[in-house]
């Protein structure tokens, strides 16, 4: 199934058909936006459009069509397979992955009980995200990692959006396919995008899964039962964060991980953080700029740079 | 004079397979709720316990029942997994007056069955379950209610069939 089929199966009847009409590179479509008895929106091509009954888009919010109440349910039957109840656990975390690895974000009415969320309900607006994996982005950068059959433990480095989730994708895969066994926290079902257990991104063959799983819990548990030669985890930032990586580490296992930040010096002066990075337990730093995709430096552990600017 | 007696003994004899047959599709109407029952209790106990998606507590119901249900919740799965059949509410409906029509249950067993469709798919699963269960009480006072008129009922169907069996023969002669 290709990606526009993996979106339309999502929408109403009524919107699908229109849909089915766009003439669009649905490669370059990322978020659908849609809200009950508002313009549906599209972020296409780093802009935003609505679009007609003749599927055509538009900055035109006269010519938009609707999404009315009755298509909004319709959808949710769609997304959530007749079944909204089976994804309590992912609607407290504010989205569900659905078949494709796309994130459908959430909004409603936040149920609480005893100051955690319980659940949301009357779920009126929602944002499908669409999945946009790129294989082969980390084939600069693999080299740097890796020496014959050891790896290096690695942090990545950049501002938000920049494409850090879409590099550790593809360093997992690559690695994994290059005989590691890797095991993978994947906290907010970005990076494999698991939908019924399954991964619907490309991790390889040989990453073991722990889906929607705190970090700090699942390094240690890919510790004691997988056997990992190295353990991938995004967004770090917690104190806790910072002690499981320690731990990994002293367990022998390789740590791969990313990090929200300009630049080094960013990051060294975080709490925590900086004191791994001075003990030495990085090995290979790798900076983002902010330009989406493109890989500013890469510093080894006495942060000397390993190789200059290049586009990615 | 004999062919008359014979001709009788036929519509008299009709009379009472007619009798017969209406009693029988009463106590399959009883069989057939009692069966629809277990198969909605199987559906919500997945919900309440695993958690399990509709598609798939469909295609389990299917392989525990028996006809007229085992084609009803098989095509009710495929066009859940099919994503383009429209609400909840509308697969029921459609799959309904395709396999249950020629089934023993009534137009209203039929109408309410629909109805529980609208409580099934809902966010809190606690709820659901719960109204579901509420539903399932009531099927469960109607099915009471039928076996204890069942005796009656068959009784007076058979009488009054072939009470008109006699009677015809009575005009016929």
């Amino acid at each position: 199934m290709d990606k526009k089929d993996e979106i339309l199966r999502l929408l109403a009847l009524e919107v699908r058909k229109v849909f089915a009409k766009l003439d669009i590179n649905f490669n370059k479509l990322y978020e659908i936006r849609l809200r009950v008895n508002k313009p549906i929106i599209l972020a296409y091509e780093n802009d935003e459009f609505f679009i007609t009954q003749n599927a055509v888009l538009t900055n035109v919010i006269e010519d938009a069509i609707y999404i009315t109440k009755n298509e909004f349910k319709e959808t949710m039957e769609y997304i959530s397979n007749y079944s909204l109840y089976a994804f309590e656990e992912e609607i407290k975390q504010g989205f569900i992955t659905v078949n494709g690895g796309h994130r459908v974000g959430i909004c409603g009415k936040v149920v609480l009980n005893d100051k955690n969320i319980k659940t949301i309900k009357n779920i009126s607006y929602i944002n499908i995200r669409i999945a946009h994996e790129v294989i082969g982005c980390a084939n600069e950068v693999i080299p740097y990692l890796r020496d014959k059959k050891l790896l290096k433990n690695t942090l990545i480095i950049s501002p938000p959006g920049c494409g850090k989730t879409t590099l550790l994708r593809d360093i997992v895969r690559q690695m994994s396919n290059a005989k590691f066994t890797v095991g993978l926290v994947d906290e907010r079902s970005e990076i494999a995008a698991c939908y019924l257990g399954i991964a619907q991104n490309d991790v390889g063959i040989r990453t073991d899964i722990l889906d929607c799983c705190p970090k700090t819990e699942g390094m240690l548990m890919l510790i004691r039962s997988m056997a990992p030669d190295l353990i991938a985890v995004d967004e770090i930032g917690k104190k806790e964060d910072a002690d499981a990586i320690r731990y990994v580490i002293n367990s022998g296992c390789a740590i791969f991980a990313t990090i929200h930040g300009m630049d080094l010096a960013d990051v060294i002066k975080k709490p925590h953080f900086g004191e791994l990075i001075s003990d030495k337990l990085f090995e290979r730093y790798i900076i983002l700029s902010n330009t989406i995709g493109r890989i500013a430096a890469i510093y080894d552990s006495e942060f000397r740079e390993m190789r200059c600017d290049k586009c990615s | 004079m004999l062919l008359k007696l014979i001709g009788g003994c036929i519509v008299i004899g009709s009379g009472y397979l007619f009798g017969l047959s209406f009693s029988e599709t009463y106590l399959k109407r009883i069989k057939e709720l009692k069966l629809l029952r277990k198969n909605l209790l199987i559906i919500t106990n997945h919900i309440s316990y695993a958690r399990m998606s509709l598609g798939e507590a469909m295609e389990e119901v299917a392989l525990k029942s028996k006809e007229p249900f085992i084609t009803f919740f098989e095509s009710i799965s495929k066009d859940i997994n099919a994503y383009d059949s429209g609400t909840i509410v509308e697969i029921f409906a459609n799959n309904a007056k395709k396999y249950l029509k020629g089934s023993n249950l009534t137009t209203t067993d039929i109408e309410k069955l629909i109805g529980f469709a609208e409580i099934l798919g809902y966010l809190d699963a606690d709820l659901q379950v719960k109204n579901a269960k509420l539903y399932l009480s009531e099927l469960e006072a109607d099915i009471n209610e039928l076996e204890a008129d069942a005796n009656g009922k068959c009784k007076v169907y058979k009488c009054l069939c072939t009470a008109v069996g006699i009677f015809i023969t009575i005009i016929i002669i």
